[in-house]
């Protein structure tokens, strides 16, 4: 019986001494935040190394990888803790990735203990399974998506709200100086120019020429070529024909387009004709034929001119145009059906 | 008073033209419509200038220049250009004579007063060339002997628009030696009737030669009279630099979009292209109507576009619209 007793009290003194004995032994320990991840994710390798606070120890230098696939992206501050057990706690935490699915294996990391740093301290080795995206083949290939846009930030932000807030400040400077310096200023209402109507600038044109008296001075083709410009651009002006655009044929087609009266057709064509004659065939008209161009360049004129126009100026007494020559003006004309052939 | 220089230019043309309608009368007993062809070809057999023919296959162009050629008492040759054709097939060749023991030329068909090339983009560019060496030397070296070709001499030539295979398109400088490029349209409904009752009719009239080549040399010597002034040598001229500097002349718009403008030789067959067509209009003078008739057809191929212009489907002939429609007429 006594046997038992001593026998039990060198067990439990057995236990104890090798309990305590467990406890003073370096102890390293490793995790992982998840052993399963997305490929390019990125995950906590979280390391510890608990020893008595006297015992020296080496911690392992990690580069930028742990292994060839695994990469570190991140290296922690390695965190020391004296625990109330005299004990001594290490942690580091490791953020790691990799970039290619699979299952790969984190091997143990040793840690170097002892006075002669000869007691090897290891971690358990870890399996880690990475997974890629699933790719659905009966959808259609779409385009990479684009970049996500950061939030900005007031930092970024603050450049730009000091150019906007400058910006108005400049403009609204200039505006009370503009606004400043108008109230100095008189107010002066200008007359706006009076548009001069196409009749008058070209019965104003054909007294200028006829007043340089040009072929007297025998300049007949420089007398005939104006006096053809000033009745085309009165032509362009008056009835929006691009006379001066066109050759004599083509602005008798749009004269006749336009119903003008057979009159007028007939001044017209006779202007056109002895003026070509004149510019392109060497043609010497005889003193009669000049004069006669003028006078039919201004009756065209003033038959043609606008008819509220034409009884304006006769009750202002400033033109001769005639009761007839008005009533020709009229929109009433008929067609001359015989100049088209 | 008309200066007595045009006065004797219009006798002259009435005396020379009066072939004009018997060729006309010719013509027109084959060729139903096409006014604006025959036109044209009469123009370019006053001018002394090459006429390019361009239109979809069955339009008569081979026809008209046959019978413009039947009509007239002179030398004919059709050539029907093909890709396997040689330079020799058509100017000549050297060939060795075993009677004489020595080589004698073989002269080709080029030796003639009217040549009718027929769908001349069909041939590579070394026969092309050689009929164009032709067209502009007005002679052709077979051997170490130089030859001249009779005077008249004018090559009409056919081309079909559409592209096709084995077609050969002739290059700028090649077409700008033609005077003429002459495009022709589908006839009116109304002409093609007459041509269906005129083919199926079993009389057909036949034409007879009513002039002779020394006419045609006459006529075209009074052609060359024909009095052009200052004032439309500078509209000619106008118009061709608006081809090349559009924005000097208003169309900026057209920046960018003509590639090469009109050469020298454009304001040359202006000038004479309208002496003929004055002389049609037995007018010993050329006015502005004279110049705008005929400048598309002496522009036309003589504009090169840029691809820009080819985007917004410009053509050459828009080009040439809104020119004569910007520039001032005198």
């Amino acid at each position: 019986m006594m046997n038992e007793n001593i026998n039990k009290i060198l067990l439990s003194l057995l236990l104890v001494i090798t309990m305590t004995t467990q406890a003073q032994q370096p102890v390293a320990s490793a995790s992982l935040d998840t052993n399963s991840m997305l490929i390019g994710d990125q995950i906590g390798f979280n390391l510890q190394l608990q020893l008595p606070q006297t015992t020296p120890f080496r911690w392992p230098v990690f580069t930028d990888t742990l292994t060839a696939d695994i990469e570190i992206i991140h290296r922690g501050t390695i965190d020391t803790t004296r625990m109330a057990n005299g004990m001594l706690r290490i942690d580091q935490k490791l953020t790691i990735t990799v970039f290619d699915s699979g299952y790969y294996v984190i091997p143990p990391v040793s840690f170097a203990t002892g006075a002669a740093l000869d007691t090897i301290a290891e971690t358990e080795p870890f399996l880690l399974n990475v997974f890629t995206v699933a790719v659905d083949t009966t959808q259609a290939i779409k385009p990479i998506k684009g970049p996500i846009a950061a939030p900005l930030t007031f930092a970024e932000l603050f450049p730009w709200i000091l150019l906007i807030v400058a910006v108005l400040l400049i403009g609204a400077a200039l505006f009370y100086y503009y606004k400043k310096r108008k109230k100095k200023q008189p107010v002066v209402f200008a007359r706006p120019k009076p548009k001069i109507p196409p009749h008058r600038w070209a019965l104003d044109e054909l007294e200028k020429l006829r007043n340089e008296k040009l072929w007297q001075k025998n300049l007949i083709k420089l007398y005939h070529s104006r006096l053809t410009e000033i009745v085309r651009q009165y032509l362009d002006d008056r009835f929006g024909i691009m006379a001066p655009e066109m050759t004599s044929q083509e602005i008798m087609q749009a004269a006749y387009d336009i119903n003008l009266p057979d009159k007028n057709l007939r001044e017209l064509q006779q202007i056109l004709e002895l003026a070509d004659l004149v510019k392109f065939a060497k043609y010497t008209p005889i003193p009669g034929e000049n004069s006669q161009s003028m006078q039919q360049a201004t009756d065209f004129v003033k038959d043609t001119a606008p008819a509220s126009e034409n009884k304006t100026e006769k009750m202002n007494g400033s033109n001769e145009y005639t009761k007839e020559a008005i009533a020709e003006a009229a929109p009433t004309v008929t067609r001359n059906e015989s100049y088209a052939q | 008073m008309i200066e007595t220089s045009i006065r004797e230019i219009n006798e002259k043309i009435q005396q020379e033209s009066a072939f004009i309608d018997l060729i006309n009368l010719e013509l027109n007993k084959v060729i139903i419509g096409q006014k604006h062809m025959l036109e044209r070809l009469l123009i370019g057999l006053l001018a002394d200038g090459h006429i390019l023919l361009e239109g979809v296959p069955g339009l008569a162009k081979t026809l008209a220049i046959k019978s413009l050629a039947g009509a007239i008492d002179a030398g004919f040759s059709r050539i029907q250009f093909t890709p396997d054709l040689l330079p020799a097939d058509l100017i000549g060749t050297l060939i060795y004579s075993q009677k004489n023991e020595e080589f004698v030329v073989r002269q080709g068909p080029i030796f003639s007063n009217f040549i009718l090339a027929d769908e001349i983009n069909r041939s590579p560019a070394k026969v092309q060339s050689a009929l164009l060496e032709a067209m502009q030397e007005r002679q052709v070296t077979i051997g170490d002997s130089t030859f001249l070709l009779p005077e008249p001499f004018l090559v009409m030539a056919t081309q079909n628009p559409i592209e096709q295979e084995g077609t050969y398109p002739l290059p700028e400088a090649q077409v700008d030696r033609f005077m003429l490029k002459v495009v022709i349209s589908y006839p009116k409904k109304e002409e093609e009737k007459m041509i269906l009752r005129q083919n199926n009719s079993l009389h057909r009239a036949p034409l007879n030669k009513v002039v002779s080549p020394e006419s045609i040399l006459r006529a075209r010597a009074v052609t060359r009279e024909v009095y052009l002034d200052e004032k439309i040598e500078n509209y000619i001229t106008d118009i061709v630099f608006a081809t090349r500097y559009p924005s000097q002349y208003k169309l900026a718009k057209f920046d960018g979009m003509i590639n090469y403008g009109a050469s020298p030789r454009a304001s040359i067959n202006l000038a004479l292209a309208s002496k003929a067509y004055a002389f049609i209009k037995r007018r010993g003078y050329v006015i502005p109507e004279d110049i705008r008739a005929i400048a598309h057809d002496v522009l036309r191929h003589r504009i090169g576009l840029t691809y820009e212009a080819e985007a917004e489907n410009i053509t050459s002939e828009d080009i040439i619209n809104e020119i004569l429609n910007t520039i001032e007429v005198p």
